[in-house]
């Protein structure tokens, strides 16, 4: 796998992905430096590639391969216990506003310790749901089949640096 | 014998009376109730997911709407496996109580077990085992062999996106509001299904598993790319391609593992091209389809009635101390419809 | 008159029965514990020679505490009260922290954790026979100094506090301080003493009860900003 990488800014790391395989590649990468407890944020347009991005992260943090994760839109919250690491999957597609019962309903499984929170369609109520979260953001790339993914972290630092730290950095490869 | 079923899963609180699971006599769901009449003109706050404030005016309407009190009840059913964890409490703790304090057997249902046997209610023996179910939802896309109650076998499932859920994303990309399925069907009825050419995912792949996410993305991306398109056309040719790939899987697995018995579920098998294409296509091969009525599609609560009336027959009653569970095996032969478990 | 008591507002649940005011039994239990009541309640009532139906009242914690848990047992209060049709007494959480301590005239205060930094807190005037008013209502608060100042402490104030390494350093800080010491946070004779002050809901208060959320989410805090 190819990944091209730039540092533009801060700690600001962005990624040409050319199919769902790379996508997948690269979020099982991400997922085997995920620390015991976080919370990742994925946000992009529907079909740009999150659920893809969230079946990679699953991958690396250690489910065996043909493990299925469907899309929690309708259920919102899906939980899943890979034998050594638990994490949750939510999905906020489906809500325009949380209600205050649905505030506390998620902040109750935000507080659950030694889980890696998965979350779609993040930038709608994470910030106001965690201190800080990793953030993932997926876009259609020059191409059909190429999305542009980038890597950041948003709120409190210490929620992520330690992940964003351990993100490798080279320059543009050579063709 | 009467029994009361309650159903909490996701959004919608509901409850229903039926009698030997065939007879409904009432099946009231909150967000199609409008309560306040009933109740002294004081107005329960009906929204989405707001179970424990729900639930005793849902539960007393069922009750009141069937003309019986909690004392003519036989015996309460309830989902309790399959949904959003602090839904689900909520009912299954209001059917203990009930259970509890009129000392009748408690029945907890897996939630796919009430799309199941929404299709057995009100048909006596018409629809006998073995029978191939099409299980099509917001959260589920599944083929299940139903060997026998509380027996399932899964032949075929969706690898990302439920159907239904694709409906609802193409009518919200769309602006035809939520649930998205039955605004897309109606536009889809003024239009040409073949405009456009969509892709019909793992069609052709002789194998019983669904992947709905590329098709998704190829019809998001037309209408990002033709903001002026016929929405007409571009639902008719949608729902089209869904359908197709739907009823193709459908009748190879039929086909495959000899069932000629063909039964629809779930909130999708509300969509009337479904079922006639669904029906044409098994009736070509000599085939019998079955769909429940469409007020037992949706989620509901005499839809866990039925279930638990035949299920209590088969396998008796629950203990006080059965949990809600996000993620729970089906049946007794421990199928697990569960994500994160291998299958093959 | 007798009361049955359910509390599912902590790590552990509580069922207890009363009759004119003393505890005839109770049951605590730890773990997943809300999905146990109804079991609870079941095994309790038999041993204590009361039946479901003999029960004059239901009593429950309303909150604040754990969101599943306090659905649960709110869930199953209003049913049991609807089935049986028996008054319902709904209990703050901090009512019946406080109230096993009220037995000395003066002010006190109770508090317990709220998660992230935050408490929640409340104090009362207590006439010292066992009658407690509620002075600054039920708040949440972020961080020690907000709490006391919001309290009014003062030197010799009885404050009592559930059981957590967190209130190490607040306990240290007042003089009167009890602290709770067990991890059950509401013991049952502190929810019976705070039904008999609380008012009975009537059927259609009943119908429409809910937990209570005293909790400043950071969705509201960032609203506030």
């Amino acid at each position: 796998m190819r990944l091209y990488l730039a540092r533009p800014f801060g700690c600001l790391f962005q990624f040409i992905s050319s199919s769902p395989e790379q996508t997948q590649a690269l979020g099982a990468w991400i997922g085997a430096k995920l620390p015991q407890a976080s919370v990742v944020g994925l946000d992009g347009s529907l079909g740009a590639g999150k659920t893809c991005m969230v079946q990679g992260i699953v991958r690396g943090l250690g489910s065996p391969k043909g493990t299925l994760i469907v899309s929690p839109a309708y259920n919102l919250v899906q939980e899943y216990n890979t034998g050594t690491r638990n994490f949750v999957h939510i999905d906020f597609y489906r809500l325009d506003q949380l209600s205050v019962s649905d505030t506390l309903l998620f902040t109750e499984i935000f507080e659950r310790p030694d889980t890696v929170m998965l979350v779609e369609w993040a930038s709608k109520f994470l910030h106001s749901l965690v201190p800080g979260f990793l953030s993932i953001k997926l876009s259609y790339g020059p191409s059909f089949s190429a999305r542009c993914i980038q890597v950041t972290g948003v709120g409190e630092a210490s929620a992520y640096s330690t992940l964003l730290a351990s993100l490798p950095y080279y320059e543009h490869p050579p063709d | 014998m009467l029994i009361l079923g309650i159903d909490t899963t996701c959004d919608d609180t509901a409850a229903g009376v039926v009698e030997d699971g065939h007879n409904v006599h009432s099946n009231v769901i909150a967000s199609q109730h409008v309560a306040h009449e009933r109740f002294g003109g004081i107005v329960p706050v009906i929204a989405a997911r707001e179970h424990t404030k729900n639930i005793s005016y849902i539960v007393h309407a069922a009750l009141d709407e069937a003309g019986v009190t909690f004392q003519d009840l036989d015996a309460v059913a309830v989902s309790h496996h399959q949904g959003l964890l602090l839904s689900l409490v909520v009912g299954v703790s209001a059917a203990k109580s009930i259970a509890l304090a009129c000392d009748i057997p408690l029945v907890g249902i897996h939630h796919l077990e009430g799309h199941i046997y929404s299709n057995l209610m009100g048909r006596d023996g018409e629809l006998a085992f073995p029978f191939l179910c099409l299980t099509v939802a917001g959260g589920h896309t599944l083929l299940l062999k139903i060997e026998d109650h509380g027996q399932y076998t899964l032949l075929g499932h969706t690898r990302d996106d439920a159907a239904g859920e694709v409906f609802d994303k193409v009518a919200r990309q769309l602006g035809l509001g939520y649930p998205g399925g039955p605004a897309v069907e109606r536009l889809a009825a003024e239009g040409n299904p073949k405009a456009y050419t969509f892709p019909r995912p793992l069609i052709n792949q002789p194998h019983f598993e669904f992947s709905f996410s590329g098709l998704k993305t190829a019809v998001l991306q037309t209408i990002e790319n033709e903001p002026n398109a016929n929405k007409a056309d571009l639902c008719a040719s949608f729902q089209q391609a869904v359908i197709d790939v739907l009823v193709t899987k459908t009748m190879r697995v039929a086909r495959a593992h000899e069932l000629d018995c063909i039964a629809l579920a779930g909130g999708v098998a509300l969509n009337m091209p479904l079922r006639k294409q669904l029906e044409s296509a098994a009736t070509k091969q000599g085939y019998r389809t079955f769909a429940p009525p469409l007020k037992l599609c949706m989620d509901n609560g005499a839809m866990v009635a039925g279930a638990g009336y035949f299920l209590y027959q088969h396998r008796g009653k629950d203990a006080l101390t059965i949990e809600a569970k996000a993620n729970a095996p089906l049946g007794e032969s421990g199928l697990r419809y569960r994500p994160a478990t291998k299958y093959r | 008159m007798s009361i049955l008591l359910i509390d599912t507002s902590g790590a552990y649940s509580t069922v207890a029965v009363a009759q004119d005011g003393d505890l005839l039994g109770f049951g605590t239990l730890k773990g997943r514990p809300a999905a146990r009541i109804h079991e609870q309640i079941r095994t309790l009532l038999p041993p204590v020679g009361i039946t479901l139906p003999d029960v004059d009242t239901i009593g429950v914690i309303t909150g604040p505490g754990s969101w599943t848990g306090l659905n649960i047992g709110v869930t199953a209060a209003k049913t049991l009260a609807l089935v049986l049709k028996k008054p319902l007494i709904p209990i703050a959480t901090l009512d019946a922290l406080v109230a096993p301590h009220s037995w000395t005239q003066g002010p006190v205060c109770a508090i317990m954790n709220a998660g992230r930094g935050r408490y929640y807190s409340a104090s009362y005037a207590s006439n010292g026979q066992g009658q407690l008013d509620l002075q600054s209502g039920h708040l949440t608060v972020s961080g020690i100094e907000a709490l006391m100042e919001s309290l009014l402490l003062e030197e010799g104030t009885p404050l009592v506090v559930e059981y957590g390494s967190t209130f190490g350093e607040l306990v240290s800080h007042c003089a009167g301080a009890i602290c709770h010491k067990s991890q059950v946070r509401l013991w049952p004779d502190g929810i019976v003493a705070a039904a008999l002050q609380s008012t009975p809901l009537h059927r259609e208060k009943i119908m429409s009860l809910t937990p209570t959320y005293l909790q400043a989410t950071l969705a509201e805090r960032n609203a506030n900003l």
